[in-house]
């Protein structure tokens, strides 16, 4: 058996349906998570703009990733960022912030109460708002969780990829996602 | 000639950190952030005396606010903490590294690049004042 081929995710067990969840994206439109996303490989991650060090790793290593990736394979991955911090984040600020990273990346928002639903959706734990911690003044931090959440083109999501996962395993990876189910778990 | 060569070496340690006193910051970097609200800068602070240091404060020269935040995961979740005054006990370091321990710099006055350098200084109650200077690297591993 050829281990080196094997996904280095770590596996859902049990895999998970795809969730189903409508928020907005930046160009203010209703997006159908589901549905949007049906038969790609989709990396779902919640996490917000103010946030230094997570957040922005992941990003960076997944289009860095992407943009090594032969085309026609990158285009069989949807990236989609929920913000878990609506009120600072605007659209035209999630966009900006995304486009840093990658511009074909999905930004999505919507109520406190409609981003929780999506997590608890994705079987995640709910982000949470903390402002014992931050700069003072309005300033917080959102604790929230640290994982990408991976989806196989079959829409069923498989994979959690922690923080501190490289890009080196990432591209290792995001093909085997891609040419799922015929590249062996 | 020799004793100005000789402070030289004083100031300038081995691995291309900076020496003050009894500290040596080593490993110091920043990413380069997306929008100017906010970067992130890492560095290691290994104190060879016999006596703990305190890291007071850091300041910018081009962010209005800098502060360190602690980073733990619990159960698949990221919660993060002020870090005021950490101490670096003798014979031991402060590390600073991405998902751990990192410097928030807030409202930046220009967006910092790869190859650019962001400055700031670290103020230890013992040390004093200690220059460092932050490599911008694209985001991504740490190096």
């Amino acid at each position: 058996m050829d281990t080196s081929s094997q996904v280095l995710g770590l596996a859902l067990s049990p895999p998970q349906e795809k969730p189903a969840f409508t928020l907005t994206d930046t160009q203010g439109r209703p997006f159908d998570f589901r549905k949007e996303t049906s038969g790609y490989v989709t990396l779902l991650f919640f996490g917000y703009t103010h946030c230094p060090d997570v957040c922005p790793v992941h990003m960076s290593n997944i289009a860095q990733t992407l943009k090594n990736m032969p085309a026609p394979e990158a285009s069989r991955i949807k990236v989609v960022f929920v913000t878990n911090d609506p009120e600072r984040d605007t659209a035209p600020r999630l966009r900006a912030w995304l486009d840093a990273f990658d511009p074909t990346f999905i930004g999505l928002t919507g109520s406190n109460a409609e981003i929780v639903a999506a997590e608890a959706a994705a079987h995640l734990p709910p982000s949470e708002k903390d402002t014992t911690a931050g700069a003072g003044a309005g300033s917080y931090l959102v604790g929230h969780a640290a994982y990408v959440y991976a989806c196989t083109p079959d829409n069923i999501c498989r994979f959690l990829y922690p923080f501190g996962f490289r890009q080196v395993n990432w591209a290792h990876d995001l093909p085997l996602l891609v040419a799922w189910p015929n590249s062996p778990s | 000639m020799a004793a100005l060569l000789l402070l030289a070496g004083a100031c300038t340690a081995r691995s291309g950190g900076v020496a003050a006193g009894d500290l040596e910051v080593h490993g110091a970097f920043s990413f380069a952030p997306p929008t100017t609200s906010e970067a992130a800068g890492y560095f290691t602070v290994v104190n060879r005396g016999r006596q703990a240091d305190t890291l007071l404060r850091v300041t910018s020269p081009i962010a209005a606010g800098a502060m360190l935040h602690g980073q733990v995961q619990d159960g698949g979740m990221v919660r993060m903490t002020n870090v005021e005054a950490p101490v670096v006990p003798a014979s031991d370091s402060l590390v600073l590294s991405p998902g751990g321990t990192h410097l928030m710099l807030m409202t930046l006055d220009r967006l910092p690049k790869p190859g650019d350098t962001v400055p700031v200084t670290l103020t230890f109650s013992r040390a004093g004042a200690v220059p460092v200077m932050l490599p911008v690297r694209a985001y991504g591993d740490a190096p």
